[in-house]
């Protein structure tokens, strides 16, 4: 189970935060510019301040929680040994590190706890009563429950209770403090999603005559064919209520004119459209043209670069095909996929195709008659002299003498044994090469 | 080139100093050397701030990462910093940050005893060195208690140990000096006063309204506009925009002077606005002396070779 928070909620425009708040919003009010940045905001990516993020902006608490159920001793069942029941307990693991747990198998609260750490230590209770008086031994089975490898954090509270039919159960909650990072993705509340596509320097922005740095920087080409100018007509507004306006209902059936938001703005000392002179915060000189900068509501998505970073070079791979897995859970792979392959062949780039495709998946090797073409096993034979070897034989033409071992991917040696139990057999040419 | 030097004395005028803001002028220099000042002054000017922070108990609302990022961001006074060690260049500890050279450490206890929600704030820091205190915010209601950092209810405890040490705002944001540091050209206003008298008194009005910000006004005697304030043009280019609109581009001509540049200077009340920019033109000079050549190293030559005597002027 998780829930995410943002940390510091926002507060309306207007009010400087100091009275109580009404409500607690889901974002918060950046300062954002309309404007390239080198070449970090295109394709809707956006560049955000770094002091800003630092100083807590967009900073969010994830939580997540872990359950583990554990017999009870008082109603045991009949078939149930009393050295098969479950506890809570520290053992020394071997699938996981046991560092922060205490001797209850419970993590202490603070402890943080790395991927591939042991969250809550169960493990069966097994004393010297045990019947099967195992030879090294009575050792303790584990049942603890292990971090993915993609999760970590720092422990919030543990929790022991019970439930109706009388098993106790313990929750660990684990939390994450997560400050933006490449890659995050935001968004206004006009659907202007867009991903962070740089950290920038607060000396680096431009900034205006009064010491103003935008928060993010946004494209200019998110607004043509997108229909947003609720977000331009959003920021126009919201600057000219943060310097002094009152606030003001812009639900769609309400008019706020564009007329009294120029006023506003013209009123608050601002160029009538928003816009404003900024230096290039580098070389320090005058940008030519004038930048539309103003307060815009973001909301932090739950999409994540950390949830979704996926990389390996060895791993596991799929009992059946012998191919790397998929699943980022499981320490996959990223797929090859028809587009890719395309993309090689095009590039004539065999040698790279055959590396990818077959030596870095499931190379695999197979027999082949060449007398009869058919696929041929190994198996175990008696020879003369009652003699038994092991080694490919042809049962077709009950020789061993015209095999060659060929290199195939698995999957396609799994075609081969799959089709020839559907009794289609399947005829290999070879070649030397 | 022999004997054309292109060296410039700037000149600095204050207009207005108090302890945490400063206004001044710089002239006949540069938009570099302004620009490289502002840069410094935000990202280089060492200060004091918490860095490490062992939370012996916190049974607060707040999560112990939240707390240690929000002392982070509290300023202290850091008029020692730029005579202290960075931690990572501490020989008299290994870069722990357990050194009085290099760090100051801060104590924090207190329990919430009463019905009363107890605010916790930068004053209930104690801090080892009297030199390196929490600031002291002035000016704003509820000064006298400080900035609050958790708020505690009857029963929660907060107790913890934390070592502040010198930093630069490059690093984080918590050790840069500036809340605001920035710099405008000085305009230069011409009206053409030919054209501005065939306008008649309500045009002129509605030219001097205009400007978001009280650039011109009307004199009651003459009936002439004038400029008042020239310093509030913000170069947004509404005036320039209407006097087009009425038919009379040319108006107003408006240049920005190139060598002379206004700077609003604050700060977070870390060290003074006055040190601030002392310490950013000391931190300038020091970056310069890294890349300057020494006359009287030889191995210079061999090092740089034609670049080297180049450098040293030959």
């Amino acid at each position: 189970m998780t829930s995410d928070c943002l940390g510091k909620p926002g507060y309306p425009l207007g009010q400087n935060g100091l009275v109580p708040k009404p409500e607690l919003y889901s974002g918060q009010n950046a300062i954002v510019a309309v404007n390239v940045h080198l070449e970090y905001n295109q394709e809707d990516s956006l560049v955000m301040n770094r002091a800003s993020l630092e100083r807590g902006m967009f900073r969010s608490e994830h939580v997540r929680s872990y359950k583990a159920e554990v017999d009870n001793r008082e109603m045991k069942d009949k078939k149930r040994k009393l050295g098969d029941i479950v506890m809570f307990g520290k053992i020394q693991s071997k699938i996981g590190r046991v560092d922060s747990l205490d001797d209850d198998g419970f993590p202490y609260v603070g402890a943080s706890l790395q991927s591939g750490d042991i969250v809550i230590g169960r493990c069966a209770e097994s004393g010297p009563d045990n019947s099967k008086a195992d030879s090294n031994g009575a050792e303790p089975r584990d049942h603890s429950i292990k971090l993915k490898h993609t999760e970590r954090g720092v422990v919030q509270k543990v929790v022991l209770s019970s439930n109706d039919e009388g098993k106790n159960f313990a929750v660990v909650s684990l939390r994450q403090v997560r400050s933006p990072c490449l890659g995050d993705k935001f968004s206004s509340m006009h659907g202007q999603k867009g991903v962070l596509g740089f950290l920038e320097s607060q000396e680096n922005f431009p900034f205006t005559t009064q010491g103003i740095v935008p928060d993010i920087v946004i494209n200019p080409h998110a607004f043509p064919s997108r229909q947003t100018p609720g977000q331009l007509l959003e920021a126009a507004l919201g600057k000219g209520i943060a310097c002094g306006g009152s606030l003001k209902y812009a639900t769609p059936f309400s008019t706020v004119s564009v007329d009294a938001i120029i006023e506003q703005l013209h009123r608050a000392g601002f160029s009538r459209w928003g816009n404003e002179r900024v230096c290039n915060g580098r070389s320090g000189e005058m940008v030519r043209s004038l930048i539309f900068m103003g307060p815009t509501f973001y909301q932090r998505l739950i999409h994540m670069a950390e949830d979704k970073v996926k990389y390996r070079n060895t791993g596991p791979v799929h009992p059946l095909t012998r191919q790397p897995v998929a699943d980022r859970k499981r320490f996959g792979g990223i797929k090859f996929g028809g587009m890719e392959r395309n993309c090689l062949i095009a590039h004539g780039a065999s040698a790279n195709l055959y590396e990818r495709l077959v030596t870095l998946s499931d190379s695999s090797h197979m027999h082949v008659c060449k007398e009869c073409q058919n696929a041929v096993n190994v198996i175990e034979r008696t020879v003369a002299g009652g003699r038994k070897i092991r080694g490919p034989y042809c049962g077709y033409c009950q020789s061993v003498d015209d095999i060659v071992r060929v290199s195939v991917p698995y999957g396609a040696k799994l075609l081969c044994q799959e089709l020839f139990s559907m009794g289609i057999s399947l005829k290999l040419e070879t070649q030397m090469c | 080139m022999d004997g054309v030097s292109y060296q410039r004395f700037p000149k600095v005028k204050i207009r207005e100093l108090k302890d945490e803001f400063a206004k001044f002028e710089l002239r006949d220099t540069d938009a570099s050397m302004a620009n490289a000042l502002r840069r410094v002054m935000i990202a280089e000017v060492p200060t004091i701030a918490i860095d490490l922070v062992e939370i012996e108990v916190n049974s607060s609302v707040l999560n112990d990462e939240f707390i240690a990022h929000r002392l982070g961001l509290i300023p202290l006074t850091s008029s020692r910093a730029i005579s202290m060690r960075f931690s990572r260049d501490c020989d008299a500890c290994d870069g722990d940050g357990q050194c009085e050279y290099c760090s100051v450490e801060f104590h924090l206890r207190a329990k919430c005893m009463s019905d009363q929600t107890l605010d916790v704030t930068s004053k209930d820091l104690v801090s080892s060195d009297h030199t390196v205190q929490p600031v002291d915010v002035g000016g704003f209601e509820n000064s006298d208690r400080g900035i609050i950092i958790v708020k505690l209810r009857r029963g929660q405890e907060l107790k913890l140990r934390a070592i502040a040490r010198k930093g630069i705002g490059k690093d984080h944001a918590k050790w840069s000096p500036a809340a605001t540091v920035t710099f405008m050209y000085e305009p230069e206003i011409h009206i053409n006063e030919e054209m501005m008298e065939s306008l008649t008194l309500e045009e002129k009005q509605s030219f001097v309204d205009s400007s978001p910000t009280r650039v011109f006004d009307i004199d009651a005697n003459t009936h002439q506009v004038v400029v008042v304030d020239r310093e509030a043009y913000t170069y947004d280019d509404e005036v320039l925009k209407k006097a087009e609109a009425m038919g009379k581009p040319g108006l107003v001509e408006i240049y920005a002077k190139e060598d002379s540049f206004i700077f609003t200077v604050e700060s977070t009340g870390a060290i003074k606005a006055s040190e601030m920019v002392l310490n950013a033109i000391e931190v300038l000079k020091q970056k310069l002396d890294a890349v300057t050549l020494s006359d009287d190293t030889v191995e210079a030559d061999d090092q740089f070779g034609e670049l080297g005597a180049h450098m040293r002027g030959g």
